[in-house]
């Protein structure tokens, strides 16, 4: 993990399209050409539950995925409140689900923090990656 | 065609994806509250929640060739 006083930033790209199925070859090769995270973006709606979403969301994650590949190391679904409705009750959460609310005030904060929290889980993640996978390409070389 | 951002290669990809029954236009416009984070202080990201993973970050070795 980043030493809490670093001055850096990590740079995000975040694209809507995933990568070829043709490139997965090079997953370890050239992580740069995939996704390392993926976000969902949901709208809350009165005909949608958290339950409903989040299948939704692991499906289209499964599509996209193959489930042999590594990627992608973190995941999280954001569903935006709407202002005119009210689907969400306290008792429906999901792990794995958020919930942005429309009348938060520091919403941009919020969302900060939880891109955070991703990029935190993806230097975690890839971490357990390179120490998995390191004699596999210390082979390749 | 597009030039690439200065270290293309090095910048964290996460891919946008719609759930649900979510119409485009407030997809697009969800995605660019999203994208409106270039880029994240490596102050602000936490610990990682799962305990010492992250220290494996510590494993591992820097291939380099000094061409002459």
């Amino acid at each position: 993990m980043p030493n809490p006083l670093s001055t850096g930033h990590l740079h995000l790209n975040f694209p809507t399209h995933p990568s070829s199925a043709l490139q997965y070859s090079f997953s370890l090769l050239r992580p740069s050409l995939f996704p390392l995270a993926v976000v969902g973006v949901a709208s809350s709606s009165r005909s949608s539950t958290m339950n409903c979403l989040y299948s939704q969301f692991n499906a289209a994650l499964l599509d996209i995925f193959p489930a042999s590949d590594i990627y992608p190391l973190a995941k999280n679904c954001f569903v935006f409140e709407e202002n005119d409705s009210t689907i969400l009750d306290a008792g429906d959460c999901v792990s794995g689900l958020v919930v942005i609310p429309s009348v938060m005030g520091n919403k941009k904060l919020y969302l900060g923090t939880l891109l955070a929290d991703l990029c935190s889980q993806v230097l975690g993640e890839f971490g357990m990656v390179v120490s998995e996978r390191l004699p596999y390409l210390e082979c390749v070389y | 065609m597009d030039n690439p951002a200065f270290a293309s290669l090095a910048h964290v990809q996460v891919l946008l994806l719609p759930v649900g029954s979510i119409s485009q236009a407030t997809f697009e416009r969800y995605a660019a509250e999203i994208r409106s984070f270039e880029s994240i202080r490596l102050g602000d990201i936490p610990a990682d929640a799962k305990g010492e993973r992250g220290e494996s970050l510590n494993i591992g070795y820097h291939y380099s060739t000094v061409p002459s």
